[in-house]
């Protein structure tokens, strides 16, 4: 006999469903097609089939977006995350004082949003002017005023500090700095909620047992917030895949001189609205998608060991 | 009886607190659902968005705007059919341009496109092209001899032209007379890049390690800057193409040109430095004479003029310094054209406002009044207003000096790959830079084999993306014209 299902939770996920099949479903299909053919709008589309494809896979610019898109991803999975993992750690100790007030400070780049940090940070990485660069300048200078290092030949010079190019040739680094200073207040967040649920016991258990902190870090408390580290590592690699507005908002052209910030969403969007070859762009499109694929796949596999 | 009442509506009430109706019909959803109908019916209804002209046209300059607002409150009172006026994001109306083009949607009826804007309207076919092509009706009326030739060509793609060109924009060279003539140099005598560099050598300075003193260059001019460098090339007859729209980044007049100016950006006594424009760092840097001379196109005197008021009198312009004796004194930089949508309601309604919008001698003045701007009718040159003195710039007659340069604008090529080629040169001087002052080569003539290099990568690399587009080979295979 057939259980009687009612219609309400269908009824309750048909909008949801409607908004998907119009504005994520159709579109993906129809990318199908559109990667393989060249258009310039609906009267002039040539089928070129799998060229795209291969154009891309022998173009030295998507090669360098690929580069560093990874050289971003890595940025943030091995930079950012330790870092607030730490700051996470600092804020939950119990007798720390301000702990509120840290934990504001450092989450508020995600309160004003990413755009107003990326206008932020152009302003603040400047050459000759820039925060950035003066406060450098201005630290050299209040160091070969100190006695023992006056006249320090190794200091670089005034005017060698004022013109770093942060937002030029320094563009990747300066992209991953400004993405630390956004998100690492964000996984802190999560990191944060994971170790105030680690059991005291356990690391009172080992302390008793003779394990000094590195040993309780490394053998209780990191296994115990194990799950949300790799949710954690998911959400940035995706994020950092997808990376866009800061190189956009920060940049020259959105890339940098010598293509030093291009990444992979940059170049679909270049590609498809500023060279107006949609199937070039869609071509990326679906690379990207096959990495986020193996990134959700990765956290899947290892999410399903971790409860095995 | 209120028990048997109670007992009645209970078992009930409990079904349909338990039913997923009770979910879907919640006072939260039922909130959210009133608000997206009341909202959805306030936006469709309110007329204040709506436009109430008949045509649409937009425009991505804010001093354009400005200007045309009068003029078009003055057309709409007119016998006309009437336009709206929109002021939008050169970004956003990229986007929204191309988007239209290419889904055969809508756009405004007259579009303002700065030169990238316009170029992506070439990407495919010439038929597919989303301006209509004015080229019969401006033979017609003879305005072809009326307009200055080279303002005419970044908008004429395949033998066809697609937009009225609103500027000519000759590029002369701006430079702080207050420091040079304290310093008693009389720049008078100047012919070349090489003079200038000879002549102002005394004022460069460093500023010493504990702040004091200034940094200070003699020209503005860095490989990060990607209008700069070709508006260089331009001048020197060169660029990312040729007048007639043939990709050749790697020719040698331009291999000889980006050595010469990256000779000027490295080494200990470099002559070049950078001044981003429209940026405030890059105004205080102008204010505090941290580079000498700067490349002053006819707008950047407006911009100048609102972004750094302090200068007035303080500024004067000249021609720009030739790359030989006898060479070219002036360049171009940017550009706008008016071009009519395909999807147009009216084609003569609107070609009949872009005539009245861009010829008119009133606008004309106006348009050098408000943005400093010279027009491209040649007719309008002779209004005693380009002959009045200048108080910014020192009192000089601006206008005249830039309508004089006005005919030697380099010709420009009409090409949708031009933002690309343009980049990958910008890359290609900024690699040579790099290699230049990381081997220490400091000297134009050691640094050509470092720039040829870098020119033939970046040349292949734009070849490359212009095969990827099938209709260009076609039209290649065909021997048929870009």
């Amino acid at each position: 006999m057939k259980a009687r299902t009612s219609p309400a939770p269908y009824v309750l996920i048909a909008p949801f469903l409607v908004l998907f099949a119009v504005f994520t479903l159709v579109p993906l299909l129809q990318a199908v097609p559109l990667a393989t053919h060249h258009t310039f709008g609906p009267s002039a589309s040539q089928y070129v089939g799998l060229e795209k494809f291969s154009q891309a896979l022998h173009d030295p610019r998507f090669w360098k977006a690929m580069r560093n898109t990874l050289v971003f991803t890595c940025g943030s999975v091995f930079i950012q995350l330790p870092i607030a993992l730490g700051l996470a750690m600092l804020l939950n100790k119990p007798g720390i004082i301000g702990r509120g007030f840290f934990r504001l400070l450092f989450f508020s780049p995600q309160l004003v949003g990413l755009v107003f940090v990326a206008v932020l940070a152009s302003v603040m990485f400047q050459k000759q002017k820039g925060l950035v660069n003066s406060l450098l300048a201005n630290g050299a200078d209040w160091l070969r005023g100190l006695p023992f290092l006056h006249g320090e030949a190794w200091l670089p010079s005034r005017s060698v500090l004022l013109g770093i190019p942060w937002l030029e040739t320094l563009a990747l680094p300066t992209l991953i700095i400004t993405a630390l200073w956004m998100y690492a207040g964000f996984n802190m967040v999560y990191f944060l909620a994971a170790l105030q649920n680690v059991p005291r016991e356990l690391e009172e258990a080992a302390m008793i047992d003779g394990a000094g902190p590195w040993k309780r870090f490394t053998n209780v408390v990191l296994p115990s917030i194990r799950p949300v580290g790799i949710f954690v590592v998911l959400l940035s690699v995706i994020g950092s895949i997808q990376v866009f507005e800061l190189a956009y908002i920060m940049l020259r052209e959105g890339v940098g001189v010598q293509d030093k910030g291009l990444t992979l969403v940059t170049y679909l969007f270049k590609s498809g609205f500023e060279v107006g070859d949609l199937g070039y762009a869609t071509a990326i499109g679906w690379v990207i998608a096959v990495m986020l694929a193996a990134a959700a796949t990765t956290q899947r596999v290892l999410q399903r060991r971790e409860i095995a | 009886m209120e028990e048997r009442v109670a007992e009645n509506i209970r078992p009930k009430r409990s079904a349909w607190r338990t039913s997923p109706w009770h979910y879907a019909l919640s006072p939260g959803v039922l909130a959210m659902i009133l608000l997206s109908i009341g909202t959805g019916l306030f936006v469709s209804l309110d007329g204040s968005t709506k436009d109430s002209g008949e045509l649409s046209m937009w425009t991505f300059a804010e001093p354009h705007y400005a200007i045309y607002v009068p003029a078009v409150k003055e057309w709409n009172a007119g016998d006309h059919v009437s336009v709206d006026l929109h002021l939008i994001g050169r970004q956003v109306m990229d986007r929204r341009m191309l988007g239209g083009f290419l889904g055969s949607v809508p756009t405004a009826d007259v579009i303002e496109a700065e030169r990238s804007t316009a170029s992506l309207a070439f990407a495919g076919p010439l038929e597919a092209v989303g301006f209509v092509d004015l080229t019969d009706r401006l033979k017609a009326e003879g305005l072809l001899d009326v307009l200055n030739p080279p303002s005419l060509s970044p908008w004429t793609y395949g033998g066809r032209v697609f937009g009225i060109p609103h500027d000519v924009h000759p590029v002369m060279l701006g430079y702080r007379a207050d420091i040079v003539e304290a310093a008693g140099i009389d720049l008078s005598t100047v012919e070349t890049w090489g003079d200038l560099f000879t002549a102002l050598r005394p004022l460069q300075s460093k500023a010493g390690n504990d702040g004091a003193g200034v940094d200070r260059y003699i020209l503005s001019l860095w490989d990060s800057e990607s209008d700069m460098i070709e508006t260089m090339l331009l001048q020197a007859g060169g660029g990312a193409f040729t007048e007639t729209g043939e990709l050749a980044i790697d020719r040698e007049v331009n291999v000889e040109k980006v050595a010469r100016m990256v000779s000027w950006m490295v080494g200990p006594d470099r002559v070049a430095t950078h001044v981003p424009e429209f940026s405030p760092t890059g105004d205080r840097l102008k204010v505090e004479g941290h580079a000498i001379c700067y490349l002053m196109p006819d707008w950047m005197c407006n911009v100048w003029r609102r972004n750094v008021p302090t200068l007035a009198g303080k500024v004067k312009v000249m021609p720009l310094p030739a790359w030989e004796p006898g060479g070219r004194r002036t360049s171009v930089w940017g550009g706008s054209m008016l071009g009519i949508a395909k999807t147009t309601k009216s084609i003569d309604a609107a070609w009949a406002f872009a005539k009245h919008l861009y010829l008119s001698e009133d606008l004309a003045l106006e348009l050098y009044r408000m943005g400093d701007i010279i027009t491209p009718v040649r007719e309008h040159w002779d209004n005693p207003l380009f002959d009045e003195p200048d108080e910014y710039f020192s009192g000089q007659r601006k206008g005249r000096l830039y309508i004089d340069l006005a005919p030697q604008v380099p010709l420009r090529a009409a090409t949708p790959y031009f933002t690309q080629a343009r980049a990958a040169v910008q890359n290609a001087v900024s690699r040579t830079r790099t290699e230049a002052e990381r081997e220490g080569i400091y000297d134009a003539k050691s640094i050509e084999p470092i720039a040829r290099r870098q020119l033939e990568l970046a040349q292949r690399e734009v070849a490359s993306l212009i095969e990827r587009n099938a209709f260009h080979r076609d039209s290649v295979a065909k021997g048929g014209e870009r």
